[in-house]
């Protein structure tokens, strides 16, 4: 049973009259990579705030090993946090910006420049170490902004957006460090972002927020294939969704009525004349003729493609509704996708499913 | 010549005479000023530095030149510490009638120096200080401290927001954080308001004439000379006068485009 390390309990923040946390739990073990997820606006950089101590919650409890530290002071927490912005010290060099923490510890001089260099190392940025950290890349100044939050041997890393500022390529190579530096260190990190792709490469568990409540947490596939609201499937994935309601209920598989007909999903926990959304992921989504089974199947016509490198997105459109298909590019020929022309795509009942309306 | 050029040419002359315009008494101030003759006329007499030598002699000149000193020193290094508290203040927090504090704290330099002069000479008598260098310093200490505010505003407002919170962060208490972090960041802006307000507190006289009694600063004292006779030495302390005030702000701008802000986060 792993060690209940970090405990959010009802945790709250209100800012005048908005609510920016809304009674959200959440427990995070020691060790554990937790990507929170959201739209901006809810509440995930609140929410990492008041764990580093940088608002107060209004109510409900932050506690780091048991020990309720809501009121703690930011810097009588060892909490350190990789900023959006990164928030390196311009006036510093680089060894100096490393050395921070340390010298707020009252580490003597020469340990902490043996450690902050051990760290420069570490993250192979050693030979910048007495450089201006104005003139370092953007891949560069990430490396110093870790450097600087580990260099006092935390037992959690807070990160807040810190790839969102770097391109594309080097984003890529940095979740990769991340993801070694997590392995290596075996410490708690607590990562804030709103990119999905983000959080599903890196984290363990993944953590979707809304309006300050927590819409659904596991681990990232479980998240991905089975959305639990009807927000998580707007938000991840590219998921098709249709409004419906259900007619029949046979041997774990629902028959329902949508605006493209009737179709069928997985059965769970419906019954019949229950208000649904039906959701079909777009990845499962295939041409007819080519899967092989097919038991939805919705004539529609081509409105575009969209590339993005190996992966292709195709928009149809079906009775004034949006279809989206999305596949590898290698396993669509070309000839059949053409504006304007119809389509037939198919799925199985097995990939689609059933959300319940809130009503 | 094309149109494009004639254009290029008429502006560098409006240019030229505009810097004429406004250079031309200083320097003519300047050349007079080592110009032998009583009355300066052209073609200029001999060189000489006999007005400098005379204002040297000026037994009323050198108190007042170390009241200008004391007073300069004394308000530059007040104005800017409570500048640098009002401008912290502002960056920092959030509170209920802000704006009106910040209008309040920027407001001196818009009203009339003559009210101004005024109030203050009413006000200092009234406590008893008319007349002493504390009265001098406290009405320039209400002069200069917009201008050391607006300096280190400015560059608190070029600071990313989370500088502070990430010191915090690692750990630094927030006296630290102001050691460690905000004063270095804002140095360039202490060092120039420093500057700034000094040289403005060299140059007030309409204030200081009010409530200064006999304790003249300089200016003070050369608008009672020039009052009395139209002397040449006048040109020899506008020339010292200008010289200094003029490197106290060239030392300000220096230090202000040397330390150009840290490149905004993107």
């Amino acid at each position: 049973m792993p060690e209940q390390f970090l405990t959010l309990r009802q945790l709250e923040k209100r800012f005048g009259e908005a609510t920016a946390v809304d009674r959200i739990d959440l427990t995070v073990d020691k060790g554990e990579f937790v990507a929170i997820m959201g739209p901006s606006g809810c509440g995930k950089t609140t929410t990492l705030r008041m764990i580093a101590g940088l608002e107060t919650p209004t109510s409900g409890e932050v506690r780091l090993r048991g020990r309720l530290i809501n009121e703690v002071k930011p810097w009588l927490r060892d909490t350190p946090m990789v900023w959006q912005s990164l928030a390196l010290f311009p006036f510093m060099s680089v060894l100096k910006n490393v050395e921070f923490g340390l010298k707020m510890r009252g580490v003597s001089a020469a340990e902490r420049r043996r450690r902050a260099m051990q760290w420069l190392e570490r993250m192979d940025i050693a030979a910048l170490a007495n450089r201006d950290v104005s003139r370092l890349s953007g891949g560069q100044r990430q490396r110093v902004a870790l450097a600087r939050a580990l260099v006092t041997e935390p037992e959690i890393l807070l990160l807040d957006e810190p790839l969102s500022a770097l391109d594309a390529h080097l984003v890529v190579r940095m979740q990769a460090e991340l993801i070694r530096l997590h392995r290596e260190l075996g410490i708690t990190f607590f990562y804030v972002t709103h990119s999905q792709s983000e959080a599903f490469a890196m984290a363990s568990r993944v953590v979707i927020m809304n309006q300050g409540r927590i819409e659904q947490t596991g681990p990232a596939r479980q998240v991905y294939r089975t959305p639990a609201t009807r927000f998580v499937a707007e938000f991840v994935g590219t998921n098709n969704i249709l409004r419906g309601s259900v007619v029949s209920v046979e041997s774990g598989c629902a028959r329902v009525s949508t605006p493209l007909g009737l179709l069928t999903a997985v059965a769970l926990n419906v019954h019949p004349g229950e208000a649904v959304d039906y959701v079909v992921g777009a990845d499962t989504v295939s041409l007819a003729g080519v899967g092989a089974s097919a038991e939805n199947s919705v004539r529609c016509m081509m409105v575009s493609e969209q590339f993005f490198g190996s992966v292709v997105t195709v928009y149809a459109e079906a009775e004034g509704i949006e279809l989206r298909m999305q596949k590898r590019q290698h396993e669509l020929s070309a000839a059949a996708l053409e504006p304007g022309r119809p389509l037939e795509l198919c799925w199985s009942a097995q990939s689609a499913f059933l959300l319940r309306t809130k009503s | 010549m094309s149109l494009r050029r004639i254009g290029t040419v008429l502006l560098w002359c409006y240019v030229v005479t505009v810097f004429a315009f406004i250079m031309a008494p200083i320097a003519t101030s300047f050349i007079v000023s080592f110009n032998f003759d009583r009355f300066p006329t052209l073609p200029l007499g001999a060189f000489s530095l006999r007005w400098y030598q005379d204002i040297a002699q000026d037994p009323m000149l050198p108190p007042a030149f170390r009241n200008t000193i004391i007073v300069g020193f004394t308000v530059s290094v007040i104005a800017t510490t409570l500048g640098f508290a009002a401008a912290y203040t502002d960056y920092r927090y959030r509170f209920a009638g802000k704006q009106v504090y910040l209008a309040l704290a920027l407001l001196p330099p818009t009203i009339p120096v003559v009210i101004l002069g005024l109030a203050m000479l009413i006000f200092l008598t009234k406590i008893g200080l008319f007349g002493t260098l504390k009265a001098i310093i406290i009405s320039h200490i209400v002069v200069c401290l917009p201008f050391a505010m607006a300096l280190i505003r400015l560059r608190l407002s070029q600071m990313d927001q989370s500088l502070e919170a990430a010191a915090w962060n690692l750990g630094a208490t927030e006296w630290r954080a102001m050691r460690d972090v905000i004063l270095p960041f804002t140095l360039p802006a202490i060092l120039a308001a420093l500057f700034i307000t000094m040289a403005v507190s060299f140059d007030e006289y309409a204030i200081a004439w009010f409530v200064s009694g006999f304790q003249e600063t300089l200016p003070v004292r050369i608008l009672a000379m020039f009052q009395g006779q139209v002397s040449p030495r006048i040109n020899a302390i506008g020339s010292i006068v200008f010289t200094i005030t003029m490197t106290l702000v060239i030392l300000a701008q220096a230090i202000l485009l040397l330390r150009r802000p840290a490149r905004a986060p993107d």
